[in-house]
C-alpha cells in the first residue's frame, strides 16, 4: 500500500476525474446537447459570451463565443480529453520501452535510433517541433487526421522517454545479479522480462504519471495556438470554408484565447484549469510514487 | 573531451536545420476545386515538386547569398533586422532573470528546508513548476488586465516595453534553476569540506556562498541549455498571446496557420523565413549549450581531482 501524501492527493484527484467522467453527464445542471444561443433577450438584449452566472441560467463558468455552455462542455469533454491523453502516452511507450531494451548495452544500430531522436527532438522545444510537423500539408485534410496527430505527438518524445528508460537499464545491466543471470546461462529474453523489465518497472511507473502529464500540457500549449486534434472542414459559402474544432475536449476550448482574453477571460481561464487541475494529479501521483519506491529501495 | 562534445553539439544541430529545411519545402500545393459548389480538395505529393523547391531554394541561396524575399519586397534578412532585436531583448532579459533570481529562489529554498516555513519554500517552487507554462502566462496576464490596467502589456512602443514579457517568459524557467539549486546545496549538505570550514570558524553565510555555491555552479549553469530551450517555447505562447511582434510572433505568422480556406487563396507560408527565423533561434540554443559544456568543464573546483 501506498502511502505518500501527495500520492493519495492525486488519487483522490484522479478518483474526482473519474466520478466526473461517469457521473458528469447524468448531473442535472449539465446539458446533454449544448446549445449554442448567440442572443439574449432578458431586459434588453444581451450577446454571447456570456459572464459566469449562479442563478438565472446556471453556467457557473460562463459561456463562449457561441453562447455555449462551458461549464457543461468542459465536463462532457473529460472522458476525451483523459483518453487522448492516455492514448498518445500509451503510444510513446510501447515503442520507447523495446527499443531502450533493444540498445541497453549502449551500442548497436538500435542505440543510435534512440540517442540520435533523442537529440534531434530535444535540440528545438517540443511545442516548435508539433507546430511544424502538425502543419504539414497532407496531414491537414487527412481522413484519418486525427490517428496521425496522435502519432506524432506520441512520437516526438519517444526519444527522450528511450533514453530515460535505457540510461537506467544501463545501470541495471552493471549490476551484479544480472551479470550472474547472464553467468546461469538465461536466455536473452528471459533476461530482459525477469532481470530487467522488474528493475526498471518503478522508475516507468513514474515516468508513465509524469509523461501523462506533459501530453497534457503539449495539448494545451496547442490548443492555445488553435491547433486542434479532431478537427473537420465546414464550408460556408460557394467559394469559402473553416476549419472547425469538432470536440469539446479542453484543449480545443483553448483556440479562441488570443481573441477573448481581454474581453471574456472566462473562456480561456476555466479550460486551462481543468487542463492545470488533471496535470497537478497526474504531477501529484508521479511524484508519490517517485517517493515511494525510493523509500522502498533504501529500506 | 569539450571539443569533441562541442563538435558534436555543433553536427547535431546542423542535422536539426537540414530536417527543417527539409520538412519546410515540402511541396504545399492545395489544389482547392469547386465541384457543384462543394469545394474540393486535392493533395498529390510529387518527387519532382520535391527536389525543385530544394533546388530553387538553394541556387538562390548561392547566387544572392540572401535566404530569400518575403512578401516580394524585404529580404529575409531585413525582416530578420526588424524583429530579431526585439525578441532578443525578451530572451537575454528573461535568461539572465531566470538564472540570477533562480538562484536566489534555489538558496532561499534551502534555507528553508530545516525551517517550519519550509512550504514557503521548496513548496511553493513544487507548486508553481508542477502548474502547466502556459496558466501561468495566462494567470499573469489575466492579473495585470484585472488588477493593473495602467500597465500597458499590449503596447510595444517604448523602448522598456520588454521588460513585461520577459517576466512573464522567465517566471517558469526561474523556477527550473531554482529547484535544481536547492537540490544541488542539499545534496553538498554533510560533506567534510563543510565540517572542516565550519571548524575554522567561518560564518555559516561564508560556508555556504563560499565553499557549497561554488561547488554547484557547474553543475546549475550546465543546466543553461534545458533553460533557453524553456524561454523559447514561452516567448512563443508569450509573443502570441500579448501580440508582440518579435522574431517568435513572425514565425507564427510565416507558418500561416489559418484556419480559414477560400478557392484561390494565395498561400502565405513563407519558407524562406521560417528557415531564417529557426536558425536564429538555434543558434541561440547552441550558445547557451556551448555556456552549458563550457561551465560543467571549467566551474566546479574540484575538476581536477578525479584524474
Amino acid at each position: 500500500m501506498i502511502k505518500e501524501k501527495s500520492f493519495i492527493i492525486g488519487a483522490s484527484m484522479f478518483l474526482f476525474l473519474i466520478v466526473v467522467m461517469i457521473a458528469g453527464p447524468y448531473m442535472p445542471f449539465v446539458d446533454k446537447e449544448i446549445k449554442e444561443e448567440t442572443l439574449r433577450m432578458e431586459d434588453g438584449f444581451s450577446r454571447a459570451p456570456f459572464p459566469p452566472s449562479l442563478s438565472g441560467p446556471f453556467e457557473p463558468f460562463g459561456t463562449d463565443m457561441l453562447g455555449r455552455d462551458l461549464f457543461s462542455m468542459i465536463v462532457l469533454g473529460t472522458t476525451e480529453t483523459i483518453f487522448l491523453v492516455l492514448f498518445i502516452t500509451m503510444i510513446r511507450y510501447v515503442i520507447a520501452i523495446p527499443l531502450a531494451l533493444a540498445s541497453i548495452k549502449q551500442k548497436g544500430p538500435f542505440y543510435w535510433i534512440l540517442t540520435s531522436w533523442n537529440n534531434v527532438f530535444s535540440a528545438i522545444p517540443t511545442i516548435f517541433s508539433a507546430i511544424i510537423l502538425m502543419n504539414l500539408p497532407f496531414f491537414i485534410f487527412s481522413e484519418h487526421r486525427a490517428i496521425i496527430v496522435i502519432v506524432i505527438l506520441a512520437l516526438i518524445e519517444v526519444g527522450r522517454v528511450g533514453y530515460i528508460i535505457q540510461q537506467e537499464g544501463y545501470l541495471v545491466s552493471n549490476e551484479l545479479y544480472v551479470q550472474a543471470g547472464i553467468t546461469v546461462g538465461n536466455r536473452p529474453r528471459h533476461l530482459y522480462l525477469n532481470y530487467y523489465l522488474p528493475a526498471l518497472l518503478p522508475s516507468i511507473c513514474t515516468n508513465f504519471f509524469m509523461d501523462l502529464g506533459r501530453v497534457l500540457l503539449l495539448i494545451g500549449q496547442l490548443g492555445l495556438f488553435s491547433i486542434f486534434i479532431e478537427q473537420s472542414w465546414i464550408q460556408l459559402s460557394a467559394g469559402a470554408g473553416e476549419i472547425q474544432n469538432m470536440s469539446y475536449n479542453w484543449a480545443s476550448i483553448l483556440g479562441e484565447t488570443r481573441t477573448t482574453i481581454r474581453k471574456a477571460p472566462w473562456i480561456t481561464f476555466f479550460p486551462a484549469l481543468a487542463i492545470t487541475f488533471t496535470i497537478l494529479c497526474f504531477y501529484f501521483i508521479g511524484e508519490g510514487l517517485r517517493a515511494h519506491f525510493t523509500r522502498k529501495q533504501r529500506a | 573531451m569539450l571539443a569533441r562534445n562541442l563538435l558534436k553539439a555543433l553536427l547535431m544541430y546542423s542535422v536539426v536545420m537540414i530536417l527543417i529545411v527539409l520538412i519546410v519545402f515540402f511541396p504545399r500545393k492545395l489544389d482547392v476545386m469547386l465541384v457543384d459548389g462543394v469545394m474540393q480538395f486535392g493533395y498529390s505529393f510529387s518527387w519532382g515538386q520535391y527536389y525543385e523547391n530544394l533546388k530553387q531554394f538553394t541556387t538562390y541561396v548561392i547566387e544572392n547569398k540572401s535566404l530569400g524575399v518575403v512578401n516580394g519586397w524585404l529580404t529575409v534578412e531585413e525582416t530578420l533586422k526588424v524583429f530579431l532585436p526585439q525578441s532578443l531583448k525578451v530572451i537575454i532579459a528573461a535568461f539572465f532573470i531566470s538564472i540570477f533570481v533562480g538562484l536566489y529562489k534555489g538558496i532561499f529554498d534551502y534555507k528553508q528546508s530545516s525551517r517550519r516555513t519550509n512550504f514557503l519554500g521548496n513548496g511553493t517552487t513544487f507548486i508553481i513548476q508542477a502548474i502547466p507554462d502556459f496558466f501561468l502566462i495566462i494567470l499573469m496576464i489575466l492579473t495585470i488586465i484585472t488588477f493593473f490596467p495602467f500597465i500597458p502589456i499590449f503596447s510595444q512602443g517604448e523602448w522598456y516595453s520588454f521588460i513585461i514579457p520577459a517576466i512573464i517568459v522567465s517566471i517558469y524557467p526561474t523556477l527550473y534553476i531554482a529547484r535544481i539549486t536547492s537540490t544541488q546545496v542539499s545534496n553538498e549538505e554533510g560533506m567534510q569540506y563543510i565540517q572542516v570550514a565550519k571548524s575554522k570558524g567561518l560564518t555559516n553565510r561564508m560556508v555556504l556562498y563560499r565553499h557549497m555555491l561554488r561547488n554547484c555552479y557547474g553543475t546549475i549553469l550546465s543546466h543553461c541549455s534545458t533553460v533557453m530551450l524553456l524561454i523559447i517555447s514561452n516567448l512563443l505562447m508569450v509573443e502570441y498571446l500579448l501580440g508582440y511582434k518579435g522574431a517568435a510572433y513572425r514565425l507564427f505568422e510565416a507558418l500561416s496557420h489559418s484556419t480559414v480556406i477560400t478557392v484561390g487563396q494565395r498561400h502565405n507560408f513563407e519558407g524562406e523565413l521560417i528557415i531564417g527565423i529557426c536558425f536564429c533561434f538555434l543558434v541561440l540554443v547552441l550558445i547557451s549549450r556551448i555556456i552549458s559544456e563550457l561551465a560543467s568543464n571549467y566551474l566546479d573546483p574540484r575538476r581536477n581531482e578525479s584524474i
